[in-house]
């Protein structure tokens, strides 16, 4: 790190470095502090206030975990949370990877247009978005009216509070944040691999699961790691789309923090959020690892 | 939360009603329905029966209107005000036919978009969606309507004591109050001056004295418990 740090300082920043006398660490300072104070700090007071049996926080003791974890019907809705992850990562990644294949072929006059077109959603906040779905797979909406035109259907189908229309939904809404990293990394890909692969007599198939997926594996996992986090803790799209029935961990934070004031709670539903989330993410990452290490060995 | 400061000197209270101290507001829960794809309701009961069910909105216990409906609702089948099992067991019975089940705030949305067609609400909420020009009108329940105050309270030990009393007494005043009876709030009066909005129903404020009303001291240390099992029930 600080051998890197010494190349670097060799360009531009060198001078000002230098000028102002500071180390790596010193330079660091004001980003580590600011990250201590707004984010470790206010996480450290989250797990102390878990450690609480009331909801006026004047007993301390570990009634709420053994409250939350005693409950068997809270791992179902732990599991649910990050089952509802894992189908929104694969939805993205089954849609979006054809698409940024797609994108690296592309003339780059029309490489803008598609990245315009991705970014879009982007511009609109996601509750507007949302609510736009309302409109799409409602009873009386678009989807339905399309298919009752054209005679598929003679009833609506139900798609709307349906874990199906919720998947779906969030596929669109997530879709920016697997495909930004993707193709950030795939437009880097030496296209003289694909050709040299080619020549060496391999299918496009053998040559896609071999050469392009392999070295697409950076930006396939961060995209994988947003999409998961973002769909588990999608709070307005689980319940707006989803309805109450479904029932997933953002919406029990936000009942025992919001509407019953019993913050130890909140906090205990908060933290096995935050660990289980972390929990798949340290595995894909580890994942993610592991299959491209074998690149640079 | 803070503690509650009874109001002693009335003698800038003259203009409300004598029931009505401490409050700035009534809101009024019963059933709204879309006239042009249901029947009107006679009862809470109606709503678990065809052809109101499948086209039944219901939401839970985490806002007053919520919890006041489910606790009339649970009265129709054998409960009361602290017990809304009756309702659930109910409920859970025709959850399969119900059309949506949301957030209370996102149930006006809903309506509006015809996934839901009959839902307990409040005034308030038919008197937003009909400005909007939504089909819906308002009935109320055979066993009444509920009536449920929004309040004002002067924190005990503020420094402000006076300005606090100035405040009370202009949320109170005719012209605010008139201002609240207009969209987009669309309160219900607890000035006697103040001319009461047309599409409310009833014609003044002496009918709320036949009103149901809940004493919410018993219902609030239910209410955790009931939506962790309002939950569990509604649980796919």
């Amino acid at each position: 790190m600080t051998m890197t740090l010494a190349a670097a300082s060799e360009t531009g920043g060198g001078s000002l470095r230098r000028y102002l006398k500071l180390d790596a660490w010193q330079l660091a300072l004001p980003l580590a502090l600011a990250f201590a104070a707004l984010f470790v700090a206010p996480l450290l007071l989250l797990v102390g206030v878990s450690f609480f049996n009331d909801d006026k926080i004047t007993q301390p003791g570990f009634g709420s975990w053994i409250k939350f974890f005693g409950d068997p019907f809270n791992y179902k809705v732990i599991g649910d949370t990050l089952l509802l992850g894992v189908k929104t990562v694969c939805t993205t990644v089954l849609i979006g990877y054809p698409l940024a294949l797609v994108y690296i072929d592309l003339p780059s006059r029309l490489q803008k247009v598609l990245i315009f077109i991705i970014v879009l959603p982007l511009l609109l906040s996601v509750v507007v978005r949302t609510f736009a779905w309302i409109v799409v797979l409602g009873r009386e909406g678009m989807v339905n009216q399309v298919l009752q035109g054209i005679g598929i259907i003679s009833e609506p189908l139900r798609l709307l509070q349906t874990e199906l229309g919720l998947v779906i939904s969030l596929t669109q809404i997530e879709m920016p944040l697997m495909l930004l990293p993707l193709i950030s990394v795939m437009s880097r890909l030496d296209p003289n691999l694909r050709d040299a692969s080619a020549a060496l007599g391999a299918s496009r198939w053998r040559t896609l699961f071999t050469v392009i997926v392999p070295l697409s594996m950076p930006g396939l996992v961060a995209g994988c790691l947003l999409v998961f986090a973002s769909s588990t803790t999608a709070f307005i799209s689980q319940t707006v789309i989803g309805g109450v029935r479904l029932i997933y961990l953002p919406l029990l934070i936000w009942q025992q923090s919001l509407v019953v004031y019993n913050w130890p709670l909140a906090a205990v539903i908060s933290l096995s959020l935050v660990v289980s989330v972390l929990s798949v993410i340290a595995a894909l990452s580890y994942m993610g690892r592991r299959s491209s290490g074998h690149l640079h060995g | 939360m803070a503690d509650i400061l009874l109001v002693d000197d009335e003698t800038f209270l003259h203009e409300i009603y004598a029931d009505f101290l401490q409050l700035h507001g009534h809101k009024v829960v019963g059933i709204a329905y879309n006239p042009k794809k249901v029947p009107a309701p006679k009862g809470w009961a109606d709503l678990l029966k065809d052809p109101w069910v499948s086209r039944l909105g219901l939401t839970g216990f985490q806002t007053t209107f919520g919890t006041s409906s489910l606790i009339e609702l649970s009265k129709q089948f054998g409960g009361s005000l602290t017990d809304v099992e009756p309702a659930l067991v109910e409920l859970k019975k025709v959850l399969p036919k119900v059309a949506a089940v949301g957030l209370p705030a996102a149930m006006p949305g809903l309506f509006q978009q015809g996934q839901c067609d009959v839902m307990y609400t409040n005034t308030q909420t038919v008197a937003t969606l009909k400005g909007k020009g939504i089909d819906v009108e308002f009935v109320k329940p055979e066993s009444g309507a509920i009536a449920f105050y929004t309040t004002m309270h002067v924190a005990k030990g503020t420094a402000e004591l006076a300005n606090a009393y100035k405040y009370l007494d202009l949320v109170v005043g005719k012209e605010v109050q008139e201002a609240l009876t207009k969209p987009p709030y669309n309160f219900i009066p607890v000035n006697k001056d103040v001319v009461l909005p047309a599409d409310l129903p009833m014609k003044s404020l002496d009918e709320m004295s036949k009103y149901v009303e809940h004493d919410w001291a018993k219902i609030n240390p239910l209410r955790a418990g009931w939506i962790e099992k309002f939950n569990k029930e509604m649980a796919k």
